[in-house]
């Protein structure tokens, strides 16, 4: 499927990862439309997360990881040598499997980018926690609680604030990898509610193996295995009419 | 299979069995060792006023020492705080250097820090206070002699001396406590948009800041409780700390000079043990204050 150019906002073209020398993802090339969710599939081990830190460049942050190839942000490749990576992670932001939220408020948890990125004026911080504590649907939650610790909130109340976090720095893309696997089922759903209201204003992209989650909440998905893009297709049709054997066979649950 | 045999304790229930009463005898000991020393250090440290009838305020407040002069005067205000002076002014040095070190170790660049730096932080937490003593007596005394004047010996000698000796030790527990911030916090700060320098303040230190404290005053302590190559830098004449060339006394320099030399039972000898009983109690404050910070940390 071609979408038009106006309408993505990222696109990955022929990306190669080492690690350690040993290539693990072979020449992937693949267009992230805009305001639409990707889930990025496949079974353990696939090279999805790996793919997913290279849209942010925090494979840079592990010494042993080689990228090669370019990825277009708008009009940008953020592989070139001069991209200011600080604010390419303020745009592409990140949501993690484990809720990391650090050990204070939920507040300073909530401001933390903003105030690394000298933000001190306090009735904008204070606006921005409430609207981003909102986009992440857990204002009602905690908006009594702001000053208390947010490592005392539950599991998926942390995940919520994680990603308040990350709103609040006004990303154009959310990165989410596997950020239910480690929650509730209730979270969960709550969690894939938001989601989807986010993505009338932002792009998403998420890493999941669980293929309900996927069903239900993206647009597009694209399958990986063992370091290939296999298939990318609308979630419909990747559903419905897989086009490769190895997509078949996934689906129909012959490994995974 | 019949219920004689059964009613007798298995193997296990047996070594299960003598396995705590070996704890237990293990950890009698310690508490043991504690009561006795408290208990030997307490009697004799209070003979000072009790028996011999010097007022506690004037021992904490006069900085005269001659026990055995006709009129005996004991006084312990200027080994206290030169104990104290050299102690802080150690740690002032010490520590800042010791929490940089440790950013090397742990962020920077973990390979040299943990194939270089720590084995020579481990080798130096290994190397006798004597050889500290030496160092300072042949080649700092001399240097401040000829740079300052004077004698050389004395609090600046001393104090440099101690900021060496538990640079090691600080550098050592500062590696671990900013080890013990979970990877996580970085990599979530780094997606945020951090620089190395930000995930470092914002993160790393402030996390670890509770731990640091606890890194610093482990170090406070042991200067606190240095005698030998403190006494060998120090010059051992009682006076107050004026400035930092005056040739003094700490509290356990002292004892080290005197302890051979006085007879027991006498207010000499006494009094040299009430300057025990203030180390005593100086390293319980400290141990006291180092757990506050410990609690903390679990609150946070």
């Amino acid at each position: 499927m071609i979408t038009m150019k106006s309408e993505q906002l990222l696109r990955v073209e022929g990306i190669n990862v080492k690690y350690n020398n040993r290539e693990v993802l072979h020449n992937l090339s693949l267009t992230f439309p805009k305001h639409q969710i990707t889930a990025i599939m496949g079974p353990s081990g696939c090279g999805k997360s790996t793919f997913l830190r290279c849209l942010n460049r925090s494979n840079d942050l592990l010494p042993e990881v080689e990228v090669h190839g370019k990825v277009w942000l708008g009009d940008q490749n953020i592989y070139q040598p001069r991209t200011n990576i600080y604010q390419l992670r303020a745009r592409v932001g990140m949501v993690y499997q484990q809720p990391v939220p650090f050990p204070f408020t939920i507040f300073e948890n909530v401001v933390f980018g903003l105030k690394m990125a000298g933000q001190t004026d306090a009735k904008l911080l204070a606006m921005r926690v409430e609207s981003s504590l909102k986009a992440a649907a857990i204002w009602d939650e905690v908006k009594d609680r702001l000053q208390e610790p947010a490592q005392a909130l539950s599991g998926g109340q942390q995940q919520r604030v994680c990603l308040a976090s990350v709103l609040a720095m006004q990303p154009e893309v959310i990165l989410l990898d596997e950020p239910t696997s480690a929650l509730d089922p209730t979270s969960s759903a709550s969690i894939e509610q938001t989601l989807i209201a986010l993505k009338k204003d932002y792009t998403i992209i998420i890493v999941t193996h669980n293929l309900q989650q996927a069903s239900r909440i993206s647009d597009q998905i694209a399958f990986m295995l063992n370091g290939d893009l296999i298939e990318t297709a609308p979630t419909k049709t990747f559903f419905l009419q897989p086009q490769q054997p190895q997509t078949q066979d996934y689906l129909a649950g012959k490994f995974g | 299979m019949n219920l004689v045999e059964l009613k007798s304790p298995s193997k296990e229930i047996r070594q299960d069995h003598w396995g705590k009463i070996l704890c237990y005898a293990a950890t009698g000991v310690l508490l043991l060792l504690l009561l006795t020393m408290m208990y030997f250090v307490f009697s004799k440290g209070i003979r000072t006023f009790t028996v011999d009838g010097v007022k506690v305020w004037k021992f904490l407040t006069t900085s005269q020492w001659e026990p055995t002069s006709t009129t005996p005067k004991v006084g312990a205000l200027a080994l206290i705080s030169t104990s104290f002076l050299t102690t802080i002014l150690a740690a002032v040095i010490a520590a800042p250097i010791a929490i940089i070190i440790a950013i090397y170790v742990v962020v920077i660049d973990t390979k040299i820090g943990t194939k270089l730096i720590q084995p020579i932080v481990e080798l130096l937490l290994g190397i006798p206070s004597v050889v500290y003593g030496f160092v300072g007596l042949t080649m700092l005394v001399p240097l401040i002699r000829r740079s300052f004047g004077g004698t050389g010996f004395g609090i600046l000698a001393g104090m440099l001396i101690l900021a060496l000796m538990i640079l090691p030790t600080i550098t050592s527990l500062a590696i671990e406590s900013l080890r013990g911030v979970d990877r996580s916090y970085w990599n979530f700060a780094y997606t945020l948009g951090g620089t190395t320098w930000q995930v470092i303040t914002h993160v790393i230190l402030k996390i670890a800041a509770p731990n640091l404290i606890i890194a610093v005053i482990y170090g406070i302590a042991r200067a606190f409780g240095e005698a030998l190559a403190v006494q060998m830098v120090i010059g051992n004449t009682i006076q107050m700390p004026i400035n930092l060339l005056t040739p003094t006394a700490t509290l356990t320099s002292k004892l080290t000079t005197d302890i051979g030399n006085t007879v027991a039972g006498t207010l000499a000898n006494d009094a040299l043990w009430s300057l025990a009983l203030i180390l005593l109690l100086m390293s319980l404050a400290f141990n006291l204050i180092a757990k506050r910070f410990a609690k903390r940390r679990v609150k946070s």
